[in-house]
C-alpha cells in the first residue's frame, strides 16, 4: 500500500485560488440548504457534505472537463467542484422549472451531464458499476482517453457491486479513480463496528489495485494523490483507490437527530480538522494566498450562493402537466 | 424469402446493427470464445474483434456497467445468461437503467439492450426455467419486448438496439430453435416498438400471447377452427409499452378474449391485459375473460412434474369452447 | 363427472338439516342458481341452489329425512351419467362425449336452451355485451332466455329474442314490475307504457274472476307457506309451551332520550351512521342486562346459563315475516357501533344476505310496534332468551311534574319475562332500571 507523499511545494496562486473558491462554494451552498431545509422551504431529504469539501475539490481539481464523475446521495460537493452551475442546482434541490434536472431529480439526483457529472445516486454503492462501464465505454468502444471516478463512502463499500466494479476494473485495466470518502458514519452507524478493517484501501491489494491513504482534509494532498491517478488512468495503467480519510459533520441527512453521537464531538473534529482553516494554514505557509485574499472569496461566496437562492426562489416550478416528459426518449 | 431460426435470425440483426454503429458492443458471459450458450452470437466475436466481451459472472456488473457505457455514450447489448439472473442485478435494472434519464430531466440517454434468454427446456428447474417478463412493464422507463418468430426475433431485436430506451429484450430458449421465414434483406420491414399484430383474424373469440405462448395460441386456434369458431390470434411483441388499441378493436369485434403465457398465471402479464379490457371494454364482453398461465409453483426438476406447470393449446381450446 | 349435492353447513352451530322439501325431480334439468331444495334446521328453514348445472341425477334422501352437514344428498351430472359408487347406467350416448362437430358449423351453443323462469325484477346474469345489446333493442332482460354457460345470458340470446314486438325503455321496465308478457301485446309497432298498462289491468281483472278452491266450498285451495313462515310459525309455538311468560308495563318520559337522538343524530348521520330509538333502548338494554346477570341467561333442564356478553336482538319484518339478528356483545358497544351494526344487519335482513351467526346466539330480544300507534302489547320471547322488550309508541301525554301539568312523550314499555327464572320483582326492577337510564341517559357513562 502506497502512502501519501508530502505536498508539492510548487502550486500557482491560481490552483490555490481555484481551491479556496470551490471549497468555500460548497461550504455556503451547504449552510445556505441547511438553513432552508430546516426552515421547510426545500422538500425532500437532502445530506450534506459540511467538513469534506476538500475531496471532492482535490479531485475534480485533477481532471478535465470531459472526465467523468459518479456521485453519491451527498452529492452537492461533487456536483459543485465538477463545475456545475450554482444557480441551476440550487434551483433543481428546490424542485425548480430551471434545475439541472428540471425538478424531476431533487438532491438526491443531481446531475450536469454538460461537465461530466453522470449523477448524484440514490442508492448507497450504486455509482461502481455505472463508473466503470463509462470508464469501459470511453476505453474499448470509444476509443478516447476520459477518465472516470467514482466517489463513495465507507457504508458503501460493503456493497456487493464494490467487489464486481473493482474486479472488472482491474482485471481490464479501466481508466477508473474509486474515490473513497473515509467519514466514518455508515449513516447512523460507526464504520469499525459493521466491518473489521482500519483501512478500507486495504481492500485495494486484493485487486492489485493500488491503494492510496491521504488525509481528506488537506486539498493538497487530495490533489496530488488524484493527479498521480489520473494520469495512471491516462497512461492505460489502470485503476487507482485513494482512501480519504475525512469526517461526516452534519447528521447523516437535515434533521437527524443525531442520537448516536455529541453535537460536542463533532464540534471538536471539526473545529481541528476544518478543510477550509486547513488550507488558509497551509496557503499562507506556502504563500500561494493570504487569509485577507481567503476573506474576500468567502465574501464572494456569500453573494453568489444569495444569488443562486434568488435564482431557485424566483423560478417557476415545472408545469405539472408535464409530468411524463423524460420517461421515454420516444 | 429465406429460412433461418430464431437464434440465427437475432445474429443477423446483431450484425447489421454493429456493422453500421460501432458504437455498439456485447458484453456477458460466455460470449466470445463459446457464442452463447445457445449459439444466438455465433459468428459475432470473429466479425467484431474486440466488441463482444465477456465479462467475469458479476451481473450486477453486466448491466450496470452497461448502464454506465450508455450514459458514456455507447450503444450496448447486454446478456443475461438466463433471464433469471436479472434478479442478481435488480437494482441496476430499476433504479438504474430505468431511472437514469428521467431523474436527471432529459440529460441522459440509456440506450442498452438486456437480453434475457427466459421459459422452459432441459428440465432447468427453478431457476433456470422461469418467465420473468411480468416484473418489468411495472416500472417505468425500462421497454419490454418479447418477439415469437424468427422474423419478429430480428426485426424487434434491431428497434430494441435503435432506440435511445433501455429494452429488455426476452428471447424463448425453446424458440431459439425455431425456424422460420424471413423476407430478403430489401424486403424487410422495420419494427415499430410497442405495436401488436393481428397475426390470424377472427370473429368469434380474441387470443392475446407473445413469445412461446404463441404456440399455445395458434394451436388453440387450428383446434377451435375445426368446430368453425373463429379464433383471431394477437401476438403482442412489445409488453411494455403495449398495444392497448389493437387488442381492445379486437375484443370489440369478437366481445371473447382469452390470454395465455407460459409465466405463473398469478401477477402475469396476462392480468394487466385483462384488466385493462375489463376497464375500457367490459360492455363489449360476452364471456368472462379466460386467462391462462403456470400454476403458482416453481419450476419442478422432473418430467412428470414440469409438465403440470405447462400450458397446452387443448387447455385453451376447451376453456374456449366453454365460453360460447 | 357427476358433481355431488351436500346438505350445507349455514353457520358454526349447525350441525345436521332436515330436507324439508325438493324442488325438483330426479331426471330434471337443474341451472347453477336453480332452488335445488329446502333445508330445515332449528333455527330457519333455507332454499338451498344448486352450483352446477346439468340433470338431477339422484336423489339420496328424501323429504323430512335430518342429515348430517357435508353429506351427499344428490348427485347433479350430464343426462344418463352414471353416478360414482352407483352400477353403470344403461348404454345411453352421453351427451358430452359428442364427437367435434364438423368444420364449417358455427359456434354450437354447449347448453340446451331453456326459458327463462325468473320473477319479475330478479337480477338476471347476463354479459356485459348481452345487456348492452338488450338495453339498445329495448328488450327486458328477464324476459330473454338463458343459453350462456351457467344460465347466463349471452348476446346471441337477445339477437334470437326477435319473437317480442320492439319495445321502449320504460315500457320494458314497467312491464317487469308488473309481470306482463310482452310477447303477447297487440301493439302496433313499438310497445309504449300505455300498452303495458293496458295490458296490466286486463290482467287483473282475468285474475280475479277466475274461481280457486274446490268446488261448493267455503274454501279456497291451501298453499304451502314459505319456510320463513314455517320457521316462525314452529319457534313461536315451542315458546308459548315452553316459558311461563308475564308482561310488565312501565312508561317512561321519553323527554331525555328524544332530546338525545336529536343532538346526537346529526353528527352522526355525518359519518354515515343513522341513529333511531331502537339504537338507544339496546344501548340502554345491554347496560341494564349487566346489572341483571339472571335475565341475560338461558334456562333448560333445572341448568341456569348465564351468558358473559350480551347479544341484543332486534325483531325486523322480512316480507310478510320476521327475523331477529342480533348485535354481539353489545354492552362493550359505542351507540355509534350498536347503530351501525344494527342498521348492518337490517339491511342483510332484508337482502337476504344474513349469516347463521347474524341470527343465533341472542341473549335479549327488543321488538318495536311503535310506528304502529301500538300503546301496549304483550311479546313472546324469541328461544331460548328469558325476556323480550315490547317497545310502544311515544304519544304527547298530559303528566304532573313538580304540581304542574305539563306534556310530555309517553311511551309503554312491555316486558315479557320467563316466571320460571325472573320473578315480577326482579322483572319489575329491571324495567324500572330501563326507564331510569332512558330518562336519565348521562346515567350510562358511570
Amino acid at each position: 500500500m502506497a502512502t501519501t507523499k508530502a505536498a508539492k511545494a510548487a502550486y500557482t496562486q491560481d490552483q490555490a485560488r481555484k481551491f479556496y473558491e470551490t471549497m468555500s462554494t460548497i461550504r455556503h451552498f451547504e449552510e445556505s440548504i441547511k438553513h432552508d431545509s430546516l426552515a421547510g422551504e426545500i422538500p425532500g431529504f437532502v445530506h450534506l457534505y459540511i467538513g469534506e469539501e476538500a475531496i471532492a475539490t482535490g479531485v475534480c481539481a485533477a481532471l478535465r472537463n470531459d472526465d467523468s464523475i459518479e456521485s453519491t446521495h451527498r452529492g452537492h460537493g461533487h456536483c459543485i467542484a465538477k463545475g456545475a452551475d450554482v444557480n441551476r442546482m440550487m434551483a433543481e434541490i428546490f424542485g425548480k422549472k430551471t434545475g439541472l434536472c428540471e425538478g424531476r431529480g431533487g438532491s438526491m439526483h443531481i446531475a450536469d451531464f454538460s461537465v461530466g457529472m453522470l449523477g448524484a445516486n440514490g442508492v448507497v454503492g450504486g455509482g461502481y458499476n455505472l463508473a466503470t462501464g463509462a470508464a469501459l465505454a470511453n476505453k474499448t468502444v470509444l476509443k478516447n482517453d476520459k477518465v472516470s471516478v467514482v466517489f463513495f463512502g465507507d457504508g458503501a463499500s460493503n456493497r456487493g457491486t464494490f467487489h464486481e466494479a473493482m474486479n472488472v476494473a482491474s482485471a481490464w485495466k479501466l481508466p477508473i479513480i474509486f474515490i473513497n470518502e473515509m467519514n466514518c458514519w455508515a449513516s447512523t452507524t460507526p464504520y469499525r463496528t459493521t466491518c473489521n478493517l482500519e483501512n478500507i484501501s486495504d481492500r485495494a491489494a486484493g485487486y492489485h489495485i493500488p491503494g492510496v491513504i491521504v488525509d481528506g482534509q488537506d486539498v493538497f494532498a487530495v490533489y496530488d494523490a488524484a493527479v498521480e491517478a489520473v494520469a495512471r488512468a491516462r497512461r492505460g495503467e489502470g485503476p487507482t483507490f485513494i482512501e480519504a480519510k475525512t469526517y461526516r459533520i452534519e447528521g447523516h441527512f437535515v434533521g437527524d437527530p443525531e442520537l448516536y453521537r455529541t453535537r460536542e464531538e463533532t464540534q471538536k473534529i471539526f473545529h481541528d480538522t476544518d478543510p477550509l482553516q486547513m488550507f488558509r494554514k497551509k496557503a499562507e505557509k506556502l504563500k500561494v494566498m493570504t487569509a485577507e485574499e481567503c476573506d474576500a472569496v468567502d465574501a464572494d461566496c456569500v453573494e453568489k450562493i444569495k444569488a443562486a437562492k434568488k435564482f431557485a426562489m424566483e423560478s417557476e416550478y415545472p408545469d405539472s402537466s408535464e409530468f411524463m416528459k423524460y420517461v421515454y426518449v420516444d | 424469402m429465406r429460412e433461418l431460426t430464431f437464434s440465427q435470425a437475432t445474429c443477423e440483426a446483431m450484425a447489421e446493427t454493429m456493422e453500421k454503429d460501432d458504437k455498439i458492443f456485447v458484453m456477458g458471459e460466455d460470449l466470445a470464445r463459446q457464442g452463447g450458450i445457445f449459439g444466438q452470437f455465433k459468428g459475432l466475436p470473429e466479425k467484431f474483434p474486440g466488441r463482444i466481451i465477456d465479462t467475469p459472472i458479476s451481473e450486477t456488473f453486466i448491466i450496470g456497467g452497461g448502464v454506465g457505457a450508455a450514459l458514456a455514450g455507447a450503444r450496448p447489448v447486454v446478456d443475461m445468461h438466463f433471464a433469471d439472473f436479472i434478479g442478481v442485478a435488480m437494482d441496476e435494472v430499476f433504479n438504474q437503467m430505468a431511472k437514469a434519464r428521467y431523474m436527471f430531466g432529459g440529460q441522459a440517454k440509456v440506450p442498452l439492450v438486456l437480453r434475457a434468454p427466459d421459459g422452459m427446456t432441459f428440465q432447468g428447474a427453478a431457476q433456470h426455467s422461469q418467465c420473468v417478463e411480468a416484473w418489468f412493464p411495472h416500472i417505468p422507463g425500462i421497454k419490454v419486448v418479447a418477439p415469437s418468430n424468427p422474423y419478429d426475433a430480428k426485426m424487434v431485436l434491431i428497434a430494441a438496439i435503435e432506440s435511445d430506451d433501455p429494452v429488455i429484450y426476452f428471447e424463448n430458449k425453446i424458440l431459439y430453435k425455431e425456424k422460420g421465414k424471413l423476407p430478403e434483406l430489401a424486403d424487410q420491414v422495420p419494427y415499430t416498438l410497442g405495436k401488436a399484430r393481428v397475426e390470424r383474424e377472427g370473429s368469434d373469440v380474441t387470443i392475446v400471447s407473445y413469445s412461446i405462448g404463441m404456440k399455445n395460441a395458434r394451436g388453440a386456434a387450428d383446434l377451435l377452427a375445426k368446430d368453425g369458431i373463429k379464433a383471431e390470434v394477437i401476438d403482442l411483441i412489445t409488453l411494455s409499452p403495449w398495444d392497448k388499441e389493437t387488442v381492445l378493436n379486437s375484443v370489440k369485434k369478437t366481445h371473447r378474449l382469452c390470454v395465455v403465457h407460459e409465466a405463473v398465471k398469478q401477477g402475469g402479464f396476462g392480468a394487466e391485459i385483462s384488466a385493462t379490457v375489463a376497464e375500457e371494454a367490459m360492455e363489449y364482453l360476452d364471456a368472462p375473460i379466460l386467462r391462462y398461465g403456470a400454476p403458482f409453483c416453481p419450476i419442478p426438476f422432473a418430467p412428470t412434474l414440469e409438465k403440470m406447470v405447462r400450458v397446452y393449446p387443448e387447455d385453451l381450446y376447451k376453456g374456449i369452447k366453454g365460453m360460447f | 363427472m357427476a358433481t355431488e349435492v351436500l346438505m350445507p353447513k349455514m353457520g358454526l352451530t349447525m350441525t345436521e338439516g332436515t330436507i324439508e322439501e325438493w324442488k325438483k325431480k330426479e331426471g330434471e334439468a337443474v341451472r347453477a342458481g336453480d332452488i335445488l331444495f329446502s333445508v330445515a334446521t332449528d333455527k330457519l328453514t333455507n332454499d338451498v341452489e344448486a352450483d352446477t348445472t346439468g340433470t338431477l341425477l339422484k336423489i339420496l334422501f328424501g323429504e323430512g329425512e335430518t342429515v348430517e352437514c357435508k353429506t351427499v344428498i344428490a348427485w347433479i351430472g350430464a343426462e344418463g351419467e352414471a353416478i360414482p359408487g352407483a352400477p353403470a347406467a344403461s348404454a345411453i350416448p352421453a351427451a358430452a362425449a359428442a364427437p367435434a362437430a364438423p368444420a364449417a358449423t358455427s359456434p354450437a351453443p354447449q347448453v340446451s336452451t331453456q326459458t327463462a323462469e325468473r320473477a319479475p325484477g330478479d337480477f338476471v346474469l347476463a354479459m356485459p355485451y348481452a345487456r348492452k345489446l338488450a338495453k339498445e333493442k329495448g328488450y327486458d332482460l328477464s324476459r330473454i332466455s338463458a343459453t350462456g354457460p351457467k344460465g347466463t345470458v349471452v348476446a346471441r340470446d337477445v339477437e334470437s329474442f326477435t319473437a317480442g314486438p320492439k319495445t321502449s325503455p320504460m315500457a320494458a321496465k314497467l312491464a317487469a314490475e308488473l309481470g306482463v308478457d310482452l310477447t303477447g301485446l297487440n301493439a302496433d309497432g313499438r310497445v309504449m307504457k300505455a300498452d303495458v298498462l293496458a295490458a296490466a289491468g286486463k290482467a287483473v281483472a282475468e285474475t280475479r274472476s277466475v274461481p280457486a278452491g274446490v268446488q261448493g266450498s267455503n274454501d279456497e285451495a291451501p298453499q304451502k307457506v314459505d319456510p320463513l313462515r314455517r320457521s316462525i310459525a314452529a319457534n313461536m309455538t315451542a315458546s308459548w309451551l315452553t316459558s311461563p311468560r308475564v308482561t310488565y308495563t312501565h312508561p317512561v318520559d321519553a323527554t331525555a332520550m328524544k332530546d338525545l337522538r336529536a343532538k346526537l343524530k346529526d353528527g352522526l348521520k355525518e359519518r354515515g351512521i343513522k341513529l333511531t330509538y331502537n339504537h338507544i333502548l339496546m344501548k340502554v338494554a345491554a347496560k341494564a342486562l349487566t346489572e341483571f346477570p339472571d335475565i341475560n341467561s338461558s334456562f333448560g333442564d333445572n341448568l341456569l346459563t348465564h351468558h358473559t356478553h350480551v347479544n341484543i336482538g332486534l325483531a325486523v319484518a322480512k316480507g310478510t315475516g320476521l327475523i331477529v339478528p342480533n348485535v354481539k356483545n353489545a354492552e362493550a358497544k359505542s351507540l355509534a357501533e350498536i347503530a351501525q351494526e344494527t342498521e348492518g344487519l337490517i339491511a342483510a335482513t332484508r337482502e337476504g344476505k344474513l349469516s347463521m351467526e347474524d341470527m343465533t346466539g341472542g341473549t335479549f330480544t327488543i321488538s318495536s310496534l311503535g310506528p304502529y300507534g301500538i300503546t301496549n302489547f304483550s311479546p313472546i320471547i324469541n328461544q331460548p332468551e328469558l325476556a323480550i322488550l315490547g317497545v310502544c309508541d311515544m304519544v304527547d301525554t298530559p303528566v304532573v311534574r313538580d304540581g304542574e301539568i305539563v306534556i310530555r312523550p309517553m311511551m309503554n314499555l312491555c316486558l315479557t319475562a320467563d316466571h320460571r327464572v325472573v320473578d315480577g320483582v326482579m322483572a319489575s326492577k329491571f324495567l324500572q332500571r330501563l326507564c331510569e337510564l332512558l330518562e336519565n341517559p348521562y346515567m350510562l357513562l358511570v
